[in-house]
């Protein structure tokens, strides 16, 4: 089915990581423009090659590097996408991370680092990028979330207080900049073979299959269809406010 | 900056925005109630006049001129206009309705108050303020 993304100009965060990448390759297959903020210059090479090594053309593929808790260099960099490529279709908050922690014994610049890289960031660059997408009356902004944002889990507390504000977020700016024509999105992963959930998969692969409809782990490919399904104006011109779980049928 | 020729433009932003005919929008015109617009629209205007003269517009840039006349007197407590606050807007926002600049009136219930004029006299006042700092 052609999504109609060809030539989109893509905006992604967290592309250097193993779900963002797969997304950042199936937006490249569909011929669209993709802008990755990176922070580590060798780890969005590492990207670059992974693309290359996937069979796929990397030469619509672009990376700015941003601290994206500096809001200044988040307005550089999306002004700078605009500036190179005239405007932005597509907006992918893949940025994150979690480690699990007790929560009794998080210090409070543990708090403000998970807030910060799970919520915070994501709000930035969003403001950011609502100025070019209301200045063309049109954008796709696809937030990743967790499934850890509404479901129950022990070392997770504040990722996912923070993914569930992200649901939330999702919902209340749909809302607000609908008549602009902006759509805003969520997908929420669910346990997916990558780094950041080894430890939870290490720790119990069976127990956590059984409690999964589908009897196995997610892959980041399926979690990448889901996000350009939204970032479609053809599959999902009809779609805001939305988030779909792609976790398989998880249980509990 | 003459206002005659800021009026064209914002009368042809708002008319894209929020699409109706510029020809029916007055200068004294509020936004909100006669206009019709929402927070959101105000914002897609804004948008649309920072890049049409490339000047930084924000919404609380109506009432900076007013805090910035109070030096140490604040201007708003928790929200709302103070007295003096709103002896400083009486004088320098003379296109809003003084009727409506009473007691206990909150910087949110203000920007409703806000008129075409307004956003005019905001464009000329940042135009001014670049053209100060390009000349020096």
């Amino acid at each position: 089915m052609n999504l109609g993304l060809k030539d989109k100009v893509v905006l992604i965060t967290g592309a250097t990581g193993e779900i963002g990448r797969q997304i950042a390759l199936d937006f490249l297959i569909e011929d669209s423009i993709v802008v990755c903020l990176y922070r580590n210059a060798e780890k969005f090479e590492a990207l670059k090659k992974w693309i290359e090594c996937e069979n796929c053309f990397s030469k619509k593929l672009y990376g700015i590097r941003c601290e994206l808790s500096e809001q200044k260099e988040i307005i550089d960099a999306v002004n700078e996408t605009v500036k190179q490529h005239n405007k932005i279709d597509v907006l992918v908050n893949c940025a994150g991370n979690a480690h699990e922690y007790p929560f009794a014994m998080m210090e409070e610049r543990h708090i403000d680092d998970m807030l910060n890289h799970n919520l915070k960031n994501t709000l930035l660059i969003t403001q950011a990028v609502l100025k070019p997408m209301f200045k063309m009356k049109s954008g796709s902004i696809v937030n990743i979330s967790s499934v850890a944002g509404s479901k129950a889990g022990r070392g997770i507390v504040v990722y996912s207080a923070a993914k569930a504000a992200i649901d939330s977020f999702t919902r209340t700016l749909a809302s607000e900049v609908g008549k602009k024509n902006i759509r805003v999105n969520c997908v929420r992963p669910g346990a997916v073979k990558t780094q950041m959930s080894k430890a939870l998969e290490d720790r119990a692969a069976e127990k956590l299959t059984d409690q999964i409809v589908l009897g196995r782990i997610g892959k980041p490919a399926e979690i990448a269809k889901a996000v350009l399904f939204l970032a479609s104006d053809i599959t999902a011109s009809y779609i805001t406010g939305a988030t779909i779980d792609v976790d398989g049928g998880l249980m509990f | 900056m003459q206002l005659e020729e800021v009026i064209v433009i914002v009368k042809e932003v708002i008319e894209k925005s929020i699409g109706i005919s510029k020809d029916s929008i007055a200068l004294d015109d509020t936004l909100f109630d006669k206009i019709g617009m929402d927070s959101i629209d105000l914002v897609d205007v804004l948008f649309e006049l920072e890049a049409h003269y490339d000047v930084e517009l924000k919404i609380s840039d109506f009432e900076t001129r007013a805090r910035e006349e109070m030096s140490n007197e604040p201007y708003e407590i928790n929200g709302v206009i103070t007295s003096k606050g709103l002896e400083v807007l009486r004088k320098y926002m003379t296109e809003l309705d003084p009727n409506k600049l009473v007691e206990g009136l909150t910087v949110h219930q203000l920007i409703k108050l806000l008129t075409v004029h307004s956003l005019c006299k905001i464009v000329i006042h940042k135009l001014e303020e670049k053209s100060k700092n390009t000349a020096n």
